[in-house]
């Protein structure tokens, strides 16, 4: 059915549009080559070593390659051992707050990684709410656990960020395979466990082999979670790149450890496209199993239990932010505007003045300020450069399928990489930079681009053909035929793919972290100082904006599910 | 009794009845058909037999055990599912050995029995194909096969051959009977196609509205419907209403008298009580009819259409429209004459 549609939309643009086709990719392609492209290759031809070089090199690699692939195979682990009955109970069973929970399982993979980092502070740093509620209890001085600056910590947070990934892919598998396989298997007598291990594993193994693979994907580039949860012991790839580039300013060893970076998400990349081509028997959605009734009280104990600790485990953090940034400690040394612990609303109302002067003080209200604007910015960008790849690309073909998959590249690039590319590319001449704001949205749109084009791409192509042919046949060329139907018609897409990219952009912490200048600071690198900057008020400070950001990117996810069901795969057009 | 029993089997559906109160046998070496319209819950019943759904009342026995507590991987009950269901990831032979692995048999003896079985139902040598590019009927075949191979104390087939075309289905059909008697266990036979359960029954029950409208040997309730609503199911659609009195029944089309009551309850036969005719008496067109036998209801042909069988021809007698077959196209609008003998017609209640 879609090569008819194709077709017939390609009727309508025959004749000259392969001309304004050309016309309309013109831009993005420029985009690509200056900003993506080149500063690439820059990376790449940074990467030469010198021999004496290269055995001090060697043990940084091996370290830091190591431990990258340690931490994502565990996490990875973990993730897929909670995500999989999360997704079974979560898509299979019908219970109270089920849809709720759907949603807020989906939040974290939204949130800034700041947001995330802050949030698993706040419950479980050293002053978080566990610690001081234990302290409180027992009158212990000591902590009870701190979990930041700890594997364990890491662990946790990417679990927090990307378990939502095996619940969304997992999880409608898993309620639309034919119940009458499982019922089949049953009634030629196979055990409950064997029903399991010998029919629905193996029909969900491409589903779960490529939610494991994007996880892990995930995992390996993590960046804002390794430095602001995991703290100065441990090192990424991604954040090697980070502290090469900016501690060192050893920029051969950081393009070298990017592009092995890069060999690798690329080939996790490959791996994960073609596994998520695979396809599943599953059954049209008339006949799909009613959500299920838990059978037998075993059943549903073991039900209530893991819906209870889903609901511990992703409002925990988030709810203990929140109230972070409304308590007060109590006194720190030379901090006489807070002396009493108890609720307050200082932290706010410190956003907008300048408390001391210290020389690296970063008035919050201004990265605010910068961050909406450049959020404002890269949404415009992406989503014009969007419509001008979806209308511009062919409607079909080989040339379509590769710029598609060329589209998704930015995807497998690490931001920092792509810092990193700016800052080779953009010191010297022809494009020397100059140190201007501008880099941050031209930077933010490339990250944001592959979302904006996977949001908007189906649904233009999704518009019937009839629709255009008729209002040709009544005598509207290409531009009205735009005008008056595709835009309607996409207009709560394009909704949608602006507040993705705004909040795309609104957390980005990767490349700009790389890029800013302490004259235009963001939100997240705000976030980011105050919580590396010692004392109660700078904690706090990073909680009240925190909790600015985490009501900034959940009010746009709102408005994303409402228009278009996006984290929960339901309702919508 | 031995073999499967159904006591009072009740369930609701989204808070409407759905079967009330279900009781019927299944005896040892037959096979037995449920037919009923679809939406009937003819399916959810064989599921509940199947232990694949609980009843919210009622029984399941096997050998007078009830099966309430056995889980369906122990019940030793064969399932045919209309889609097939089978296992995607496997190939034809691996889906016929998955019910033997559990069987303690050696690698080799498996062999053997997928290749025997596959052998029964026509596809020799098709162990390593997939099944995905099977026909619709081979599929079916495969899926009886992976049932048969592990003998089952009874099979349960739910509308195994709605799914094919009709050529197909008649041809299966056959094939189906005599694999069903070769199996020797009994077998519960789900379908909405009244020739298909003619033709596979050894008893035949009648599901409509939850519960079972009549039960029996098939060749007793296509002579003995219990209504007429059941009569048009088996496909006898002329059909007219009438009153008794004083072993006469009058119609619309006049008095029919001479008739066979025997059947009827004393309670059914008193005076003014309802019943209806079922006519299997032929028709003439009037051209032909040389003589006069008596017991003629006369009509005009309201259409005529052609059909492989032979001509559809549709009689209003005064209002009363018959639908008959005849070998030779008839006018439309000339006069037909239905031949009426009292050994034609069945008389059944249409009281309540």
């Amino acid at each position: 059915m879609a090569a008819g549609l194709d077709r017939g939309y390609a009727e309508v643009r025959s004749g000259k549009s392969r001309n304004w086709r050309w016309l309309l990719l013109c831009l993005p392609i420029l985009y690509g080559l200056i900003f993506y492209v080149w500063p690439l290759f820059q990376v790449i031809r940074s990467s030469g070593f010198e021999i004496g070089q290269l055995a001090a090199a060697t043990k940084t690699i091996n370290r830091t390659v190591s431990f990258s692939l340690w931490q994502a195979t565990l996490s990875t682990i973990l993730t897929l051992a909670l995500g999989l009955p999360a997704a079974y109970v979560l898509y299979c069973f019908r219970f109270p707050t089920r849809s709720t929970l759907r949603l807020l399982t989906a939040i974290p993979f939204i949130l800034p990684t700041v947001v995330v980092a802050a949030a698993f502070n706040a419950l479980v740093g050293s002053g978080g709410w566990l610690n001081q509620v234990w302290q409180a209890l027992t009158g212990n001085e000591k902590p009870l656990l701190t979990l930041t600056g700890s594997l364990a910590g890491i662990l946790l947070a990417h679990i927090f960020y990307n378990l939502t990934i095996v619940i969304r892919m997992a999880g409608p598998a898993w309620s639309s395979l034919n119940p009458r396989l499982e019922a089949a298997a049953q009634t030629l007598g196979a055990s409950p466990w064997q029903v399991f291990h010998s029919v629905t594993l193996p029909l969900l193994r491409p589903v779960i082999v490529s939610a494991a693979l994007l996880v892990f994907l995930f995992d390996f580039t993590s960046f804002g979670v390794i430095l602001l949860v995991g703290g100065i012991r441990f090192s990424t790839l991604e954040v090697e790149i980070y502290r090469q580039t900016l501690s060192f300013y050893n920029l051969p060893l950081a393009s070298l450890l990017a592009l092995i970076q890069l060999a690798c998400t690329l080939a996790f990349a490959a791996l994960y496209q073609y596994f998520s081509s695979r396809p599943l028997p599953l059954v049209p959605a008339s006949e799909r199993k009613a959500a299920r009734k838990p059978d037998g009280w075993q059943q549903l104990l073991r039900i209530s239990l893991l819906i209870l600790f889903l609901w511990i485990f992703f409002a925990g953090p988030l709810i203990s932010l929140t109230a972070s940034a409304f308590w007060s400690i109590g006194a720190d040394r030379g901090e006489r505007s807070l002396v009493n612990a108890g609720w307050t609303l200082a932290h706010f109302s410190g956003l907008v003045k300048n408390r001391n002067s210290d020389l690296f003080y970063v008035p919050p209200l201004t990265a605010l300020m910068n961050s909406l604007k450049f959020a404002v910015l890269t949404a415009f960008a992406s989503v014009g450069l969007g419509m001008l790849l979806v209308y511009g690309l062919p409607w079909r073909g080989k040339l379509r399928s590769v710029a598609v998959i060329l589209l998704m590249l930015p995807l497998g690039t690490s931001a920092v990489t792509l810092g990193l590319g700016y800052i080779l590319t953009f010191n010297k001449p022809p494009l020397a930079w100059g140190g201007g704001p501008w880099i941050l949205p031209l930077a933010h749109t490339l990250v944001a681009l592959p979302f904006v084009v996977r949001t908007l791409m189906p649904a233009v192509s999704s518009i019937p053909s009839f629709y255009r042919q008729s209002a040709a046949v009544l005598g509207a060329g290409s531009w009205r035929i735009f005008w008056t139907v595709d835009l309607p018609l996409i207009r709560r897409v394009l909704v949608s793919a602006f507040i993705f990219a705004f909040t795309i952009s609104l957390g980005e912490f990767g490349a700009t972290s790389l890029l800013y200048r302490p004259q235009y600071p963001t939100l997240p690198v705000a976030i980011f100082r105050y919580l590396s900057l010692p004392g109660a008020a700078n904690y706090g400070q990073a909680m009240a904006m925190s909790v600015v950001m985490m009501l900034a990117c959940a009010a746009g996810i709102l408005i994303i599910e409402k228009s278009s069901g996006f984290l929960t795969g339901e309702g919508g057009e | 009794m031995s073999g499967l029993s159904l006591r009072g089997i009740t369930k609701e559906y989204e808070g409407k009845p759905l079967l009330r109160g279900i009781t019927l046998d299944v005896p040892p070496g037959e096979i037995a058909c449920l037919l009923g319209p679809s939406g009937s819950g003819k399916s959810t019943l064989l599921r509940i037999i199947a232990g694949l759904e609980k009843p919210d009342a009622g029984q399941v026995l096997w050998d007078e055990q009830d099966l309430s507590g056995t889980p369906v991987h122990r019940r030793q009950f064969g399932f045919v599912f209309q889609d097939y269901a089978l296992f995607p990831h496997l190939n034809v032979g691996r889906n016929v050995a998955f019910g033997l692995h559990a069987s303690g048999l050696s690698a080799d003896e498996i062999h053997a029995r997928v290749s025997d079985s596959l052998k029964a139902v026509n596809l020799p040598g098709y162990e390593n194909r997939a099944v995905q590019e099977l026909s619709g009927g081979e599929q079916q075949r495969v899926a009886l096969a992976r049932t048969l191979v592990t003998h089952p104390r009874l099979l349960l087939l739910d509308e195994p051959l709605a799914a094919l075309d009709r050529d197909l289905r008649s041809q299966l059909q056959e094939e189906l009977r005599a694999m069903l008697h070769a199996a020797e266990a009994p077998a519960l036979y789900v379908t909405h196609d009244q020739e298909e359960a003619f033709y596979l029954a050894d008893r035949l029950y009648l599901l409509d509205q939850g519960a079972i409208q009549q039960g029996g040997e098939p060749g007793q309730l296509y002579l003995h419907p219990v209504d007429g609503k059941t009569a048009g199911f088996f496909g006898i659609k002329n059909q007219l209403t009438g009153v008794l009195s004083n072993g006469v029944v009058n119609t619309s089309l006049g008095c029919f008298s001479g008739l066979d009551y025997s059947h009827l309850t004393p309670n059914q036969r008193t005076n003014g009580s309802k019943v209806i005719l079922l006519l299997r008496c032929a028709v003439n067109s009037a051209a032909t009819r040389k003589a006069d036998p008596g017991g003629i209801v006369r009509g005009i042909v309201a259409d005529c259409r052609f059909f492989p069988a032979g001509f559809q021809v549709i009689v209003n007698c005064s209002g009363e429209v018959f639908t008959f077959f005849l070998p030779d196209p008839v006018a439309i609008g000339s006069e037909a004459c239905l031949l009426v003998q009292p050994a034609d017609i069945t008389v059944i209640t249409a009281e309540g």
